[in-house]
């Protein structure tokens, strides 16, 4: 398993949520997406630039940009 | 018991999720025309709307879309006030089936609020097509209320629906938490719902708290708010897993057919073509097809005119009234109608495709790089497109955006995107001056192609102008934003149709012929009241001249846009109209009459280029501007709204001008 930012995730890999970073209304609107610690993710689609993605989380699309998605850290397993 | 004042027995609340369909099932228990989109913001005010069965009068309330009570944007806080008030009757939670499990969050802290739930398991046609099963029954037992299965979109469930509002209540579902969290729940003894005591006990606020022996012995175990929400959140996200474990299979199929569409429209190399040739397309059927039906209309009115002329002449109206309401009310009528009417009826359905399919969020995706560099939200993308229809419903829309500055920096730029009330103008001096004798399909696609450059520049000054107000008045880091990208849904063609044409079109076609028709007698009575042999419209735009000389404009283009503030679509017909001096608004005429028209008064192409740039750029509608006191409450704002477009419009002009005398 290594560790890395949820922005640093490649079109087509799976990761789990270790931890979520950020504070505030941000961390809320994660919980309310069900973005917490365990919880799988894929990343589905990135733009030109990676600026935002699009993540597969609990069965729907969610597009995150750079800043905000490298405030969750995800496990990958090697 | 039927109340004999409001005319209702109970009141269901229609919650959920954004984009899971609520407004379809509103519309199909109400009948009422509301329209239903397929991206978060749709439902900005309280839709209101009555449904009977056997002998209960049913007042339904479609609320906006939310993720969650613990809620974040305006437009959600609305929803949850709405819900916590806890004045409905039953409180009828839609979801998304083939996506039930992030649903489910939503449905479980309603439960925390009331029992009164029944669930709405909507798109289940969509669920079966991607081979999700649910177990209902099993569903229904654990959450202990009503589950009906509902495709709105073909009318389904929606009977069954209304029999489960009969039911009494059912017995609910509560979620265990943490022992302590119950512990400090129980010591609130305020008559409220268990979801408040458990925002009482996750709020951070101290000040105005009077729970605070309750707080204290949180503290004194080491549950701060921050830990307190995220155990209750935590717990919350367990059940919902555990419930759809056992309720669901299935259910990957959705994400990777979406998947497939996803690779081209937001694909590295296709993206942008993709997106600039959509822009092309709906520009181009919407003025191609417009041609012809504004000409009908036009000759219609014509028509008209005459019959109605004729009419006041037998009864015998007084030749000064007579005049004033054909060639001043009646014309300007005309004219809005004819030049606004096809356009509009066209765009606003292929607006409205877009929308239902699902392609907006995903223009908003390709967009955000742009915003992200002008320090502002990629939802601004969304309220753009919904400015090129009408910027009051753009300002409106920009309630989906979170943050206060950067909802702000959305409302103060809308105004950059042409609205249906400014293309034709500037569409005919394309024609005009750029397009001339091309004729057909080929002036056509060359017109379409010049208002795309022009839509494209309109975009760069949006994103300069919000970039600069970021470093300036509005000074800040963009905030934090999430894009849900729903699945493609294939719209129902016929329900667009007549749902965009019913709240749209005529919505903001009667809006601006009741302003058009008083502006119409007005106009009329300044160009024909004279002061020493002149009228005063005259008298005006000579006063102007001089000023409006430093921009490359004349007195008359001034007065145009000033006398065009309660609707931008009678600017051109007023230029005209002072040319012509005849004192009303002549007949629209063909396109070489008023080309030769404006170059008799001094046009050229780089007056052409500097009209179309102000047109633009200048001080939004006075619609648009009430609307803008309306959702900021201030009047520095609207100044602001008012004075930065239009500083901006008159610096680019006094360039063009200058590079123009300097080079022609």
């Amino acid at each position: 398993m290594k560790y890395i930012k949820l922005s640093e995730m490649q079109e087509g890999e799976a990761a789990t949520v270790e931890k979520v970073c950020c504070k505030g209304d941000m961390k809320r609107r994660f919980m309310d997406l069900g973005v917490m610690p365990g919880t799988q993710i894929r990343c589905l689609i990135s733009s030109a630039t990676g600026s935002i993605k699009g993540y597969a989380i609990k069965g729907s699309v969610i597009a995150l940009r750079r800043r905000d998605a490298s405030e969750i850290r995800v496990g990958v397993e090697n | 018991m039927k109340s004999k004042t409001t005319g209702y027995d109970k009141t269901v609340v229609l919650a959920g999720n954004p984009n899971v369909g609520k407004s379809t099932v509103f519309n199909e228990l109400t009948g009422l025309k509301q329209h239903t989109g397929n991206w978060t913001g749709k439902t900005v005010e309280l839709a209101y709307g009555y449904h009977k069965n056997k002998n209960v009068m049913w007042k339904i309330v479609d609320l906006p879309g939310t993720y969650s009570l613990f809620s974040h944007s305006p437009e959600e806080s609305v929803a949850r006030d709405y819900i916590l008030k806890g004045e409905a009757d039953k409180y009828a939670v839609v979801c998304d089936a083939s996506c039930l499990e992030r649903n489910l969050l939503l449905v479980l802290q309603i439960l925390e609020v009331t029992k009164d739930v029944v669930l709405v398991l909507n798109l289940w046609d969509e669920a079966e097509k991607y081979s999700v099963n649910i177990n209902t029954d099993r569903l229904s037992a654990l959450l202990g209320v009503p589950v009906v299965k509902a495709s709105a979109r073909n009318g389904k469930g929606i009977r069954e629906l209304t029999e489960a509002l009969e039911h009494e209540s059912a017995k609910g579902h509560k979620i265990k938490y943490d022992s302590d969290i119950e512990y400090a729940v129980s010591l609130i003894d305020k008559p409220v719902s268990r979801f408040e005591k458990l925002k009482i006990i996750s709020s951070d606020d101290v000040l105005s708290d009077e729970y605070i022996h309750v707080k204290e012995y949180l503290w004194g175990i080491g549950y701060y708010p921050e830990k307190c929400s995220e155990l209750i959140c935590g717990a919350m996200n367990r059940e919902a897993g555990k419930i759809a474990s056992e309720c669901v299979s299935g259910g990957n199929e959705r994400i990777r057919r979406n998947l497939r569409i996803d690779k081209a429209l937001l694909g590295k190399y296709t993206a942008v073509p993709i997106m600039l040739i959509l822009l092309c397309a709906v520009l181009f059927i919407t003025i191609f097809g417009a041609n012809y039906p504004s000409e009908l209309l036009s000759s219609l009115f014509g028509y008209l005119e005459i019959k109605i002329d004729t009419f006041l002449m037998h009864i015998g109206v007084s030749d000064f009234f007579r005049e004033m309401l054909v060639y001043g009310l009646w014309r300007v009528l005309g004219w809005v109608v004819a030049v606004m009417l096809p356009p509009m009826a066209i765009f606003f359905p292929l607006f409205t495709l877009l929308e239902d399919s699902g392609i907006l969020p995903r223009i908003a995706f390709n967009m955000d790089r742009c915003f992200d560099c002008a320090h502002s939200c990629g939802k601004q993308s969304l309220t753009m497109c919904m400015g090129l229809g009408c910027n009051a419903v753009g300002v409106c829309g920009c309630r989906i955006i979170d943050s206060p500055r950067e909802r702000l920096i959305a409302m103060l730029t809308n105004v950059f995107l042409p609205c249906n009330g400014r293309f034709p103008m500037i569409l005919t001096l394309i024609s005009v001056f750029f397009a001339v004798g091309y004729s057909g399909l080929t002036g056509s696609v060359i017109s379409a192609f010049i208002l795309c450059l022009v839509i494209i520049f309109g975009i760069a000054v949006t994103l300069t102008v919000s970039a600069l107000l970021s470093k300036t008045m509005l000074r800040g880091i963009p905030s934090s934003f999430t894009l849900e990208l729903p699945p493609y849904r294939m719209p129902k063609i016929g329900k667009v149709l007549t749902r965009s044409f019913l709240d749209r079109t005529l919505f903001v076609l009667g809006r601006s012929i009741s302003v058009a028709a008083p502006a119409g007698i007005v106009i009329w009575l300044l160009s024909n009241i004279n002061v020493a042999d002149v009228s005063i419209l005259e008298h005006v735009s000579r006063f102007l001249d001089p000023f409006a000389g430093l921009f490359g404009f004349d007195g008359v283009i001034l007065l145009g846009f000033i006398l065009g503030l309660p609707a931008n679509e009678i600017v051109l017909p007023i230029i005209i109209m002072a040319y012509t001096g005849s004192g009303h608004i002549v007949e629209c005429g063909s396109l070489s009459q008023i080309r030769s028209l404006l170059v008799a008064n001094g046009w050229n192409a780089v007056t052409c280029i500097s009209v179309i740039i102000f047109c633009l750029c200048h001080f939004p509608c006075s619609t648009t501007l009430l609307t803008v006191k309306k959702e900021t409450g201030s009047m520095k704002w609207t100044l602001a709204a008012f004075g930065i477009p239009t500083f901006v419009g008159l610096s680019l002009c006094a360039l063009i001008n200058l590079f123009g005398l300097t080079f022609f």
